[in-house]
């Protein structure tokens, strides 16, 4: 145990020191000139040097580095380019609504994917698994951006039930939930199948079978445990996608979250705070897997190792 | 008894390797898969309007046409001139879908083909040669796994500054990491086989060996992944042109379509349904047939 | 005169207006006829509604907020010295209770209010202005307004400069009485004083949180008091109780809304949810088409031209817009018809740099000026000019899904003449910056007056000391200027107006832009909101709006 802990603590530390590198490298390598970012064109060249000491970014790369690497530890993520305020302040108000989407996107995949996983298993090869396998990969391929207009405009608008957008209530987050969940149920559908077919061709189902049990009370009295615990444990990979994914949904539903405000960086060319969102979610991804990969080690010691 | 059943599956397995070799099995494995059938004649309609696009299309794509709108400025639907609609500034909305497939594929398999070499290159050096390469290779591996692939996409797009070119190159130079992976695995398991073994006694070199065993071992898994590849990698160059940081005007690509229609489909629904179905179609297609590749090929890939 | 504005960035005003888009003030009555008409209902008192707003304010600080998305709420915390009566262009106290111009035209003397109180409970006075006035003169601060008081105001530079501790030609002989003194008479300075710029502020709540803070925690004198702020979220605006205005505001709360999707606002204002879409969210042209022609809500509008230019800022130093005939091709190769159009007719094409309702404004352009829209020709003077293959450019936009729609009209237009256009579209600081970067063939821009005065458009924009402050063609013409220098001190009269319609022509002779259109704006309000109009200068009135029963 103890051994694994440790050995999974440095891996991750290490992933995170990667990502600290990466979204340097990006954030004051790739764009050019920082300097002239923040001086503009016309400065005169004694200016634009003053600056880039004062930045210390006429220091050697590696030093800079690590200024960068002390400052992130210290919470320090900088001003933003477009209005001056700390990014940490403006990363730390939108944080929570984000958590909200990701985790109610996250349930959403989990309610239709796992049922539709045993549906799909249960009635593997027939006609039933092909309809909704083929909903399932229908799902996967819809465009998210599609789907969330679409909501909006024939639910919340047409139909009047729900919301246009915006955040603060329950209401505000089923729509764009549904939208971010709906392309990733899929993902678990086809997981929660594989292992249960996985399952089903083991000794004591077919037992079961034998003894003459419906195939749907085996489902749930034997299978449901051990086909469900892989599809928990994809979660901590999942985190990732749904990060990504609350880029769209967000700036479709005018959701104030992370993705949001990556959008409004982006569209004002506001690096600081483009590169701390980036950050701030791989963090978050390296964590809820760490969290996951804990979790399921302390449920089962045997499997997670690997 | 058990054991025996999932044996069979196995050999079953194998035999549908060996299959496709022999040409009279073609048939055997599009009916046994028939995802491959579906996929497959989608991906290829897809080509072939790309390759023909100019003789496809009735108009030209970023011509913008005074009869498209009407004196208010509303796009004229769908009419005798222009069949599927014109767009917002009067260009014609069928010739821009059907441009805009050699957009889509340019994108998705240009930039599938930059993660394919990364992510192959990266994965064989890694599992063939294990120890402290393998491990720092595995470690940026899930450093790059670790970011919101969208997200990161983005962040790049918009640092270069947008185009056709950057588009494809930060999604391809960012997405290898699956790749790498599952090639990493592939390779783990071919290098124990026997005769990869007895190639290393004989004497062979590292770079024979990896040509000539390993890598046409790997085959398949990639192929599998690739395929699925090209369907994301459409997708997410439509979100990019969608949020405005992908393809520019006046290339028309099915994102930046639907980000016009989107402003405008209350008026013009016709702005949105024929670009978003291309890019349901396509993803779809490529989806299908990688399943179905998948399927067939290797029952492992599957998680 | 030599006149350094250098700070004086009013183009940022456009920005938000770019991203609104087509959009327009008032010159007529207080309720334009779409709020008349639903107005049967009886007021209620008090009463809350929502607004969207299409972007997060850039500013909340008036010696910062200088576009008109901020002025939407700025012009509400704060009260300047003087302000525009509700349906015209002309000044009346706002903090000052009476003013006075000496005969000189040189000194200004304003009698303030007394009892006014900060929403702190603090009273204000003359010392509250002065402080404002060191503020915008603070080179720490960085204000954009600064141009407009230095070097007018005597004693301003030193201050500025740091040569002096307090501004000579400001000073308060008591409490309740502001005296400025300026270098030489100029007819626009009350005007100059109504900007939001030069409010009352409580400089010991400034200092106690610093210049940081307040730009997201304002606290001023006025109508409406900051209750919440989500950046990026939404904002809303509590009833001042104390108000010295009385009966006003006549609502409790505003809960503004940013919602950077027009589409969405439109949908909310169809829903009931929305109270107007006016200075604070575009109306989308679909939505635009659909309004007007569904009988529910086409009365619910409300139109009125704009003392405004959309416009192509042209790189007058740069090749090849340094040379005259490829910007007179240019300006001829633009159907600027067909950009009305994608307006949905909420514009009027121009060729001229001064609006019609703008003093100065020339009904018909001498033939020779008049560059109208004939390809042939564009084509003959570039092929004139050396560029008979064409060549290659770049435009900057906002990006907004209007100006992008435009710029590809244009680029397609140019694309005729051999002209290859590249668009960069960018928004907020990094479009402005953009622009004054200088390093675009062009710019597509527009810009809305500060205050009725053709100066206000002529000087600021194509003065060569506004490169590249303002003037983001970099057009320097040693003769305009000279022109301008001898007009600025004519006082405001036919003999000004003559004089700045001679300076527009020999401005057009280089044809340093292509002027594209004069917009009209469109309001859209609820048939239960009372007291809503569309003013010449200012943004949305909302003190004055009421809610009816419904």
């Amino acid at each position: 145990m103890a051994a694994y802990l440790v050995r999974r603590i440095l891996g991750a530390f290490i992933v995170l020191i990667g990502i600290s590198i990466i979204t340097f490298i990006i954030a004051y390598a790739v764009p050019g000139d920082p300097v002239r970012t923040v001086v503009g064109e016309k400065a005169s060249p004694e200016v634009v040097e003053q600056v880039r000491h004062t930045m210390g970014l006429d220091r050697p790369v590696y030093v800079q580095y690590f200024s960068y690497l002390n400052r992130l530890a210290h919470g320090d993520l900088g001003f933003s380019y477009y209005n001056n305020q700390p990014v940490t302040h403006l990363i730390s108000e939108r944080f929570g609504a984000t958590a909200v989407l990701a985790l109610s996107g996250w349930a959403v995949e989990i309610i239709i994917g796992i049922p539709l996983g045993l549906l799909t298993a249960v009635y593997n090869r027939k006609i039933t698994d092909y309809i909704l396998s083929s909903l399932a990969i229908i799902g996967i391929s819809l465009p998210t951006f599609w789907l969330g207009m679409w909501f909006i405009y024939n639910i919340s608008y047409k139909m009047g039930i729900l919301p246009i957008g915006g955040s603060g209530d329950i209401k505000n987050l089923i729509l764009p939930s549904l939208t971010l969940g709906i392309v990733g149920a899929a993902y678990y559908q086809r997981l929660v199948k594989t292992s249960m077919l996985e399952v089903f061709s083991q000794d004591y189902i077919r037992t079961a079978h034998a003894n003459g049990a419906s195939s749907l009370r085996v489902t749930f009295r034997h299978g449901f445990r051990n086909g469900v615990i892989p599809a928990v444990t994809y979660a901590g990979m999942d985190i990732a996608f749904l990060m990504g994914g609350v880029v769209i949904t967000e700036t479709v539903f005018n959701y104030p979250g992370i993705g949001q405000l990556a959008m409004q960086s982006i569209q004002h060319l506001d690096v600081p705070v483009i590169m701390a969102t980036v950050l701030l979610s791989a963090i978050c991804v390296v964590v809820m897997n760490f969290i996951v990969d804990i979790l399921y080690f302390l449920i089962d010691p045997r499997i997670s190792i690997s | 008894m058990d054991t025996s059943q999932i044996q069979t599956t196995n050999v079953s397995t194998v035999n549908n390797r060996t299959g496709l070799k022999s040409r009279n099995k073609v048939f055997k494995v599009l009916r046994t898969y028939p995802m491959i059938l579906v996929g497959g004649l989608m991906v290829f309609t897809l080509l072939l309007i790309a390759i023909f696009a100019p003789l496809i299309a009735t108009h030209n794509p970023i011509t913008q046409y005074p009869t498209g709108i009407s004196d208010i400025g509303a796009p004229k639907g769908p009419n005798s001139e222009f069949i599927f609609g014109a767009d917002s500034i009067g260009r014609d909305v069928f010739s821009r879908v059907i441009y805009g497939t050699r957009v889509s594929l340019e994108v998705g398999i240009f930039a599938s083909l930059i993660s394919l070499f990364i992510g192959v290159t990266l994965g064989v050096v890694s599992g063939y040669f294990g120890k402290w390469v393998d491990m720092v290779i595995m470690r940026i591996t899930d450093t790059m796994l670790a970011f919101p692939f969208l997200l990161f996409v983005i962040a790049l797009v918009a640092v270069l500054k947008p185009s056709i070119t950057n588009v494809f190159i930060a999604i391809g130079v960012l997405g290898w990491a699956m790749m790498t992976r599952i090639v990493r695995g592939e390779v783990l398991k071919v290098k124990e086989l026997e005769y990869v073994q007895s190639a290393k006694a004989l004497g062979a070199s590292n770079f024979v060996i990896i040509f000539k065993e390993i890598l046409p071992n790997v085959v398949a898994p990639v192929i599998v992944m690739g395929t699925l590849l090209v369907g994301q990698n459409i997708m997410l160059e439509a979100a990019l042109s969608f949020l405005g940081i992908g393809i520019q005007p006046p290339t028309a690509s099915w994102g930046n379509m639907l980000q016009d229609g989107m402003n405008t489909y209350q008026i013009a629904p016709w702005l949105i349904y024929l670009p978003g179905f291309a890019l349901l179609w396509a993803t779809l297609g490529f989806n299908l047939l990688g399943d179905g590749l998948r399927d067939w090929l290797d029952p492992t890939v599957g998680n | 005169m030599a006149k350094k504005k250098t700070t004086k960035m009013g183009m940022l005003v456009l920005i938000l207006l770019l991203i609104l888009s087509a959009c327009s003030s008032n010159s007529t009555g207080t309720d334009s006829k779409g709020t008349t008409k639903g107005n049967d209902g009886e007021a209620v008192k008090g009463g809350k509604i929502n607004i969207d707003m299409s972007a997060d304010f850039s500013h909340l600080d008036p010696a910062m907020c200088y576009d008109f998305g901020c002025y939407e709420v700025v012009t509400q915390f704060y009260n300047m010295l003087v302000t525009y009566e509700p349906d015209s262009t002309k000044l009346v106290g706002s903090a000052a209770e009476e003013f006075n111009i000496s005969d000189d035209g040189l000194t200004y003397t304003f009698k303030l209010k007394k009892g006014v109180k900060f929403h702190n409970g603090t009273e204000m006075t003359a010392q509250s202005f002065i402080d404002e006035f060191k503020r915008i003169l603070d080179p720490e601060v960085g204000s954009p307004g600064k141009g407009f008081i230095d070097p007018l105001v005597i004693g301003s530079t030193d201050f500025s400069e740091g040569k002096a501790k307090e501004i000579s030609g400001i000073t308060a002989p008591d409490p309740y009485t502001l005296v400025i003194k300026i270098t030489e008479p100029q007819g626009t300075f009350l005007n100059v004083l109504a900007m939001p710029f030069f409010p009352a502020i409580d400089k010991q709540y400034v200092d106690s949180i610093g210049n940081k803070e307040f730009d997201h925690k304002p606290m001023g004198t006025g109508p409406w008091k900051l209750k919440s702020y989500n950046t990026g979220k939404d904002m809303v605006l509590e009833k001042n109780a104390d108000y010295f205005v009385a009966g006003f505001p006549k609502l409790d709360e505003i809960t503004i809304t940013f919602e950077k999707n027009a589409q969405s606002s439109a949908l909310k204002f169809k829903q009931g949810d929305t109270a107007f879409i006016g200075w604070n969210q575009l109306i989308g042209s679909s939505d635009f088409i659909q309004f007007q022609q569904d009988s529910k809500y086409k009365d619910l509008l409300q139109s009125q031209t704009l003392v405004s230019t959309y416009y192509l800022a042209l790189n007058n130093q740069v090749k090849p817009f340094d040379n005259k005939l490829v910007r007179q091709a240019v300006n001829m190769a633009i159907d600027k018809e067909k950009l009305v159009k994608l307006n949905n007719g909420r514009a009027t094409a121009t060729n001229q740099i001064l609006p019609p309702d703008m003093p100065g404004y020339q009904k018909d352009l001498p033939a020779e000026v008049d560059y109208k829209f004939n390809k042939e020709k564009a084509k003959e003077l570039l092929k004139e000019a050396g560029f008979a293959d064409g060549f290659k450019t770049t435009m900057l936009t906002t990006s907004s899904d209007q100006a992008t729609k435009e710029a590809q009209s244009i680029q397609s237009d140019l694309k005729e003449i051999g002209i290859d256009v590249e668009i960069r579209p960018l928004s907020g600081s990094s479009y402005s910056d953009g622009a004054r970067s200088l390093k675009y063939g062009m710019v597509s821009t527009a810009w809305f007056q500060d205050y009725p005065d053709p100066s206000n458009f002529l000087d600021v924009l194509l003065n060569g000391s506004e490169v590249p402050a303002n003037n983001w063609a970099a057009y320097n013409n040693p003769v305009v200027n000279d022109m301008l220098k001898k007009a600025s001190t004519l006082s405001p009269g036919q003999e000004r107006w003559a004089a700045f319609s001679e300076i527009q022509l020999e401005v057009l002779k280089d044809a340093p832009w292509v002027p594209l259109y004069t917009p009209v704006r469109y309001a859209i309000v609820q048939p239960w909101l009372k007291g809503f109009y569309q003013h010449p200068v200012w943004m949305d009135p909302l003190q004055n709006i009421s809610v009816t029963k419904h």
